[in-house]
């Protein structure tokens, strides 16, 4: 069998399991609540893959877009009185907008994109938050979607984004675009040779991220109908995002999502009741990860010279 | 007569808020004098750098709860302590770093551990809550100047730092090992080819960073009151919109930006007290994008 | 001054438009955002504003650095109130340098600061107190009380539900809402099942001949 063939068939075989898993789940185990958010860690983790593992770009301001989505679906309900299933679009949309608004950071380089974007994402959480924006957002108040609270249709779109990400991070991963893209990140000199716009094909897959993110933030209002600005622009969200990622490897599709549930499962296992144990863990690995294993646990298999998805 | 006594009221309370502003930046100059060192010499972003400063506090904080009262014991534990920590440090993390393919990355991931570590040691050691140090200088009468009463702990704390940063900046342009550092700032391999020991003299600008970051920390009960295990990242994005400010690889940079940091915020916090936390990122980003060139040295993406 | 939160701000609302309605103008009335820790230069802008009373609404964290600000500005009001301090007696002492630095001071007093007699549900506060103590061989404080408090609540709930779905126990919790009296007051929901706010009383700080901080109640115990 061909190589990239293979490649797609076991990509289509994860994308496959992680739906059939996440779909049944809620069947058997009755806490919805760790399934929802580990759903919502792999969307993000891959949005941030996408993005980290094809341009170089890592966003630490990557919140910014989840929470423009959380709050675009919301005010779609509450003020344009859309049923949930369109304002979830709603939400992917406002994200993308913000990230058409947040292009020029695109200019900048390696650490200081991810300080930019962070700066970025802090100025969007101050103005949704300000009291001077009350009518709006509701200021500080946050959000109440009591109307549209449907926990169920809810978790089915969040499966349906799972499978439409993973998808997307398939087809990308296996474009022409991407592959020209994960062999130039360093180095755009020789792009135009092959006849590629990088800088177009970055900006493609930053809004494409914006968009991933965007989705998960406004499923996620959906979802839990109560949040409160401080909720959904938690840099903590950015933080477990991008570690997941880099844990897993990013540029694979399989790295995300191994990282999420080792890590998100062992946060659940540990991280609630001894938080500071916890973060002493994810601290120590991370370190490690960046002296000994700096393409994540996957790159140990790929030692072994199997296949990567 | 009426008005004028109004427009005088007014004008009180903008000068006020630009020399509190002042004496607040200069100790945020020092406060962020390590972030710009190591990214200069090392290209190493120092995600960890507000927790070495929250280190440098607690190290102040145990000190004062066994009876060392004074700050100047303080600062002279934490050169000692945390200039041996950086020294040591070092060699596990720089070389390894500093000859990988992208080093701002993997060190701006890394130390993001380090901070997680730094932090979590702190909330088991000390717990959540916040503590005082309650310094003598806290209870001093408030100072007059021009009829308005400035606060003695900010001042000293601003003439502190002025004091380390002028030193740091003799260091730089007039000693032998200075010379060195600035090499490697202008260019790592060239100066080794010409004989510096570029990892001993990195190992010390790593210690220096981690020692003025320290010395920030015994000062920030004067300036920031409370100190507790999770103030490390807020400090550590003021100090990079403070870097960012001023100009890299230069110590005097870090007083420009730090004035103008500390300034905008009083400022903001006298006209439009809503948004002034917003400050310091307004100011990072939009430096970052209007004179990525200029201010920055290197800040445009070129791959 | 306020922080910018939902906490925080909406009691600042219901503050001004009470004081408004009462013929008192508020000559300072700002918010900060809740991440502020530095607030020397905006008390020398309220103090220019010669207020008679001055009301700092923030999380723990905000009141400690404002009444640090406050305590080394070397201003002085008439009247100052703050939230936390009556909650957390003992973290403000330590890190406001000790009892004096609270006397005088306005807040909403808690238990172990008040004592709830006419309780009908649980232990009162001096059991609970000696309780503790011996059990977990720390003095109690506010975050002890309102954890019992809060399994008070899900224990008579329990005894009162014929079943543990939710419909039951919400019509557990409303049979006994307003007539359960625990030792942290009067335990009552609304009609949409959210717990009604309890008026909190207004105390002042001061400290006695021994040394000791102790509340006296400015509006009386609900």
């Amino acid at each position: 069998m061909p190589k990239i063939a293979r490649s797609l068939w076991m990509n289509g075989f994860i994308g496959v399991v992680l739906l059939v898993v996440f779909g049944v789940a809620p069947g058997f185990y009755a806490n919805t609540s760790i399934l929802f958010q580990m759903m919502m860690y792999i969307v993000l983790a891959q949005g941030v893959n996408v993005l980290y593992g094809f341009t170089g770009y890592l966003p630490f301001g990557y919140v910014g877009f989840f929470g423009a989505g959380a709050y675009g679906a919301s005010l779609a309900i509450q003020m344009g009185h859309l049923p949930g299933s369109v304002a979830m679009g709603v939400g992917a949309m406002v994200s993308v907008v913000l990230g058409l608004v947040l292009l020029p950071l695109l200019r900048l380089a390696g650490a200081y994109f991810a300080i930019g974007s962070m700066a970025a994402a802090e100025i969007v959480y101050y103005v949704v938050s300000n009291p001077a924006l009350d009518k709006v957002t509701n200021g500080p108040y946050g959000i109440q979607l009591v109307q549209s609270y449907h926990p169920v249709e809810s978790y089915a779109f969040m499966v349906g984004a799972l499978g439409l990400v993973t998808l997307g991070v398939m087809i990308l991963r296996h474009s022409r675009i991407g592959m020209a893209l994960l062999a130039l990140r360093e180095d755009s000199v020789s792009a135009a040779m092959i006849g590629i716009n990088v800088v177009t094909a970055r900006a493609g897959v930053w809004l494409a991220s914006a968009l991933v993110a965007g989705l998960a933030g406004a499923i996620f209002a959906w979802h839990t109908s109560v949040f409160y600005p401080t909720t959904v622009f938690d840099l903590n969200i950015s933080v477990f995002a991008i570690v997941f990622t880099l844990f897993g490897g990013a540029g694979t599709v399989l790295g995300p999502t191994v990282g999420v549930v080792v890590l998100f499962g062992l946060y659940n296992v540990i991280g609630i009741s001894s938080p500071q144990y916890f973060q002493l863990l994810f601290g120590v690995l991370i370190v490690t990860l960046v002296l000994f294993l700096p393409n994540g646990v996957v790159s140990l298999l790929r030692r072994r010279g199997w296949d990567v998805p | 007569m009426q008005t004028f006594r109004v427009e005088g009221r007014l004008l009180r309370i903008l000068f006020y808020a630009i020399i509190s502003g002042m004496l607040f930046g200069l100790f945020f100059a020092l406060m962020s004098l390590g972030l710009n060192l190591l990214f200069g010499v090392m290209r190493m972003v120092n995600l960890a750098h507000g927790d070495f400063v929250m280190v440098g506090a607690f190290i102040a904080y145990v000190a004062y709860t066994h009876g060392i009262l004074s700050p100047w014991l303080g600062l002279a534990l934490v050169i000692v302590i945390l200039g041996g920590l950086g020294f040591v440090l070092y060699f596990p993390i720089g070389p390894r770093l500093t000859g990988s393919y992208d080093p701002e990355m993997l060190s701006l991931i890394l130390f993001f551990g380090v901070s997680q570590i730094l932090e979590a040691l702190a909330v088991m050691v000390f717990g959540n809550n916040p503590v005082a140090v309650g310094y003598h200088v806290l209870t001093v009468k408030p100072v007059n100047l021009l009829g308005q009463a400035y606060q003695p702990s900010w001042i000293l704390a601003a003439g502190v730092s002025v004091i380390v940063i002028l030193a740091v900046y003799g260091y730089l342009y007039h000693t032998r090992l200075g010379y060195a550092t600035r090499a490697i700032m202008g260019d790592r391999e060239e100066s080794e080819s010409t004989g510096i020991n570029v990892h001993r003299v990195s190992a010390i600008v790593f210690a220096l960073g981690l020692v003025t970051a320290g010395l920030a920390g015994v000062l920030s009960p004067l300036v920031i009151g409370s100190i507790y295990p999770t103030m490390g990242l807020g400090l550590t994005i003021t100090a990079f919109a403070v870097v960012i400010i001023g100009s890299l690889g230069n110590p005097l940079g870090s007083i420009l930006g730090g004035l103008i940091y500390g300034i905008s915020l009083m400022l903001m916090e006298t006209y439009l007290s809503t948004w002034s936390t917003m400050v310091p990122y307004v100011l990072l980003l939009l430096i970052l994008l209007l004179r990525p060139t200029g201010l920055l040295g290197k800040g445009v993406r070129r791959a | 001054m306020y922080c910018t939160n939902d906490f925080d701000q909406s009691q600042d609302n219901t503050l001004v438009s009470k004081l408004q309605a009462a013929g008192i103008t508020p000559v300072y009335n700002n918010g900060v955002p809740t991440s502020t820790s530095s607030y020397t230069v905006l008390l020398h802008n309220m103090a220019a504003t010669h207020p008679q009373a001055v009301i700092e609404l923030g999380y723990p964290n905000n009141d400690i650095a404002f009444l640090q600000a406050l305590k080394s500005s070397g201003d002085h009001f008439p009247m100052v109130f703050t939230i936390f301090p009556g909650q957390l007696p003992s973290l403000f002492e330590s890190n406001l340098g000790g009892v004096s630095s609270l006397n005088g001071l306005y807040t909403y007093p808690a238990p172990p600061l008040i004592n709830r007699s006419n309780i009908n549900y649980g232990m009162s506060l001096p059991q609970f107190s000696s309780a503790y103590q011996t059990t977990i061989g720390q003095p109690v404080n506010f975050l002890s009380v309102a954890g019992y408090n809060t399994a008070l609540v899900i224990q008579k709930t329990l005894a009162t539900a014929n079943s543990l779905n939710q419909l039951s126990l919400r019509h557990a919790v409303s049979k006994f809402s307003g007539k359960l009296r625990t030792l942290d007051g009067t335990f009552q929901i609304n009609s949409e099942g959210a717990q009604v706010g309890e008026t909190l009383p207004v105390g002042r700080f001061s400290v006695n001949s021994s040394g000791q901080l102790q509340v006296n109640l400015v509006t009386p115990l609900q």
